[in-house]
């Protein structure tokens, strides 16, 4: 992915074999404490997730192998060819540019869902969700459009603009919140908690 | 072929067809179209997703309607994938990379109209043909089905676990490692037979286990705005589409391929996690070498959007034959169609064919249905689609995590889901990051539960005894193909003569 070959990235792409691994041993683990049913049963309770775990355990390793090796691969190859040819067919699903990754925009996505599952039924779903979709709309870079260039006056951005920006995302905010609060309880039948707006149609 | 059969299933499908032409239902179709589209157009949501997002939107209608307006997202869905993968070059499932080769070449050369326009009849040809076949074909695979006991279920589920495991992804043992770690999720919960909790860790929330639709949100959704976030950089595009009419000369270019690439994809959908990778590729593979001047492709060629486009379609809705009649799910998308029938406590497989027949057929016609609705609905709004891609990307996503909040949270009303959530988003964001496939871990997580279940009930039925596993012809052969597509790759190596061309 982003700078391939550094130190960094093998870290990060040793953690999902990490991970498999670790929940291969959780999982190995927590089955050895399932008790056995009582009565006749050729296969337990325990039986399949021990199986799992196992087969979890003895991929981790090979992944993580793969991984290694393909970090070698990188340290010492020359760089990836930016023009493939259009007539292969492509393995790789998007193709990634090579950038800086914005490492920052994990944060503010995480603290967006971690404020929903605190506040949705602490506040309410319109409080908790115009507040989830300010935060995670702060992961992304202003005046981006899917669907316009980029222009260069964007990296020179003052503090006015960024209060405007700000104000524009609480705006939309609101505005979603409510809709999709009116379209799915008044509209569907949903039932979503209501907190501080418990006046609001729907609540 | 037992006529009596064909005739019944004509009958039914007629019987379906009544039901999805009541203007109610009629209108679910229509809303559907458009909301799968409208959210399917959108960047990075592919229709997994979109299906996923919008399935709370049915969970207050009745099953048939339901199940009709799901039918018209998956239609929207699939169409608005196509869209983003010409006009923005980011196919939102792998099923239209091969689209965005030629399409987005087209829409670059100022063709984007006619682009659209042979995806979206090309689409409509090959979901009317794959439509037909799977209504003709499905009574025919329940037949067999019903002679399926645990152990025969258990094989083919050995057999899917297999060959989703090679066909998705590029990297077999990553996409090993994601199915078993959808296995492993499934077991989380009270275990159905013995009633004792399993990888709870005494958290009462966890012991119904994990929501299907929670993961592939998590997955799908956050996991790839996260990945957005970090990693991708504007992508400029183009929003004018020129008109969408097609020229008589993209029309005699575009149905030969429309129809090879039907031929292609259907019975790729059809076998247990055929996938509509390959497919796609077979497609774009033989229009060049059939077409007259090859060297067009890579400048925008039309046969290479309409053949994959169809295959892709074909092969899409091809899979619906395993997942009615077999309750097996062989795609990310039919997983999520899966994930809609067990909101109603419906399992699909042969008995469903039996007791819900009003319900399967009518999801049948209602398919038929939609995507009619969809080519009358797509084609003028076209250029509405397109102003959809001119929302800033920073409201986009974080509307997309919103929506997925509300849809966790709507499912049983219960906040830690919401931190499952976030955990399933980040697990997304590292797999994506790593080059995980997503669709095994989804499809392990849903016959993962089944697959235990038949075993130990196959077991129980042989007293014990392995050897009932492999002791009838069906299931023997299964698992021997299955070990054979499993040694595949060691068996070619060593008795390839040599280095063949695709």
């Amino acid at each position: 992915m982003s700078a391939p070959g550094t130190p960094r990235a093998l870290l990060a792409d040793l953690a999902m074999p990490i991970a498999l691994g670790g929940g291969g041993l959780f999982v190995v683990l927590q089955a050895q404490g399932i008790a056995a049913a009582g009565g006749y049963s050729p296969v337990g309770p325990s039986f399949f997730p021990t199986v799992i775990g196992a087969l979890m355990l003895l991929i981790a390793p090979l992944l993580a192998f793969g991984a290694w090796r393909s970090h070698a691969a990188h340290a010492n190859a020359v760089q990836p060819q930016i023009g493939e040819p259009i007539g292969e067919p492509i393995s790789e699903p998007i193709a990634t540019a090579v950038t800086t990754p914005r490492t920052h925009a994990l944060g503010w996505l995480l603290a967006a869902v971690a404020i929903g599952a605190l506040g949705i039924e602490r506040v309410g779903f319109v409080p908790a969700m115009i507040v989830a979709f300010v935060l995670a709309a702060q992961a992304f870079p202003r005046h981006s459009t899917t669907g316009s260039v980029a222009t260069n006056s964007d990296a020179t951005n003052t503090s006015g603009r960024r209060g405007r920006t700000l104000l524009g995302d609480f705006a939309v905010a609101i505005t979603f919140a409510l809709t999709t609060w009116f379209l799915f309880t008044v509209g569907l039948g949903l039932r979503l908690p209501a907190g501080w707006l418990s006046a609001l149609p729907g609540a | 072929m037992d006529s009596s059969v064909t005739l019944t299933a004509l009958n039914a499908l007629a019987n379906g067809l009544l039901v999805a032409i009541a203007p109610d239902n009629l209108l679910y179709a229509f809303l559907g179209c458009l909301l799968g589209t409208a959210v399917g157009v959108l960047p990075g949501v592919g229709p997994a997703v979109t299906l996923a997002l919008l399935l709370p939107l049915t969970a207050k209608l009745e099953p048939t309607g339901a199940m009709i307006m799901f039918a018209g997202v998956y239609y929207g869905a699939m169409y608005g994938g196509s869209t983003t993968a010409i006009l923005l070059n980011t196919p939102g499932e792998s099923g239209s990379i091969v689209t965005s080769l030629e399409g987005n070449r087209m829409a670059r050369a100022g063709r984007a109209g006619p682009a659209l326009a042979t995806a979206a009849i090309g689409s409509f040809v090959a979901g009317l043909l794959a439509t037909a076949i799977v209504a003709l074909l499905a009574p025919w695979v329940v037949e067999i089905a019903l002679l399926f006991g645990p152990a025969e279920y258990f094989a083919l589920l050995t057999l899917a676990f297999v060959t989703v495991t090679v066909t998705l992804g590029k990297d077999r043992l990553k996409g090993a490692g994601a199915l078993i770690a959808g296995i492993a999720t499934g077991l989380v919960g009270i275990d159905g037979q013995t009633g004792q909790p399993r990888l709870a860790m005494g958290i009462p929330e966890l012991f119904d286990g994990i929501e299907v639709t929670l993961v592939a949100m998590g997955l799908f959704a956050i996991g790839e705005t996260l990945y957005a976030a970090v990693h991708e950089d504007e992508e400029e595009s183009i929003l004018q589409t020129g008109p969408v009419r097609m020229s008589a000369d993209d029309w005699r270019r575009s149905w030969p391929a429309w129809l090879r690439g039907t031929a292609i994809g259907f019975p790729f959908g059809c076998i247990p996690a055929g996938g509509v990778e390959i497919p796609t590729f077979l497609s774009y593979a033989v229009e060049k070498r059939l077409s007259k001047n090859p060297e067009a492709f890579g400048h925008g060629a039309i046969e290479g959007v309409a053949g994959p486009e169809a295959a892709n379609n074909a092969g899409v809705t091809a899979a619906l034959v395993p997942m009615l009649a077999l309750g097996l799910p062989v795609s990310a998308t039919a997983a999520m169609m899966l994930a809609g029938f067990q909101q109603y406590g419906l399992q699909p497989g042969p008995l469903l064919f039996v007791t819900q027949p009003e319900l399967v057929w009518g999801l049948i016609a209602s398919l038929l249905v939609g995507n009619i609705v969809l080519l009358a609905l797509n084609l003028p709004l076209v250029g509405l689609w397109v102003r959809l891609l001119g929302i800033p990307k920073r409201w986009l996503y974080a509307g997309i995590v919103v929506f997925a909040m509300l849809g966790t949270y709507g499912m049983r009303q219960s906040a830690f889901d919401l931190w499952l959530l976030l955990g399933a988003g980040l697990i997304g964001y590292g797999m994506r990051r790593s080059g995980w496939p997503l669709a095994p871990a989804v499809i392990g997580l849903i016959l993962g539960p089944l697959a235990e279940g038949q075993l130990r009930r196959a077991l129980a039925i042989s007293q014990g005894q392995w050897s009932g596993l492999t002791a009838s012809t069906i299931s023997a052969s299964l698992l021997g193909l299955a070990l054979l597509i499993a040694l595949w790759p060691i068996l070619s190596e060593r008795f390839r003569p040599r280095q063949t061309a695709l």
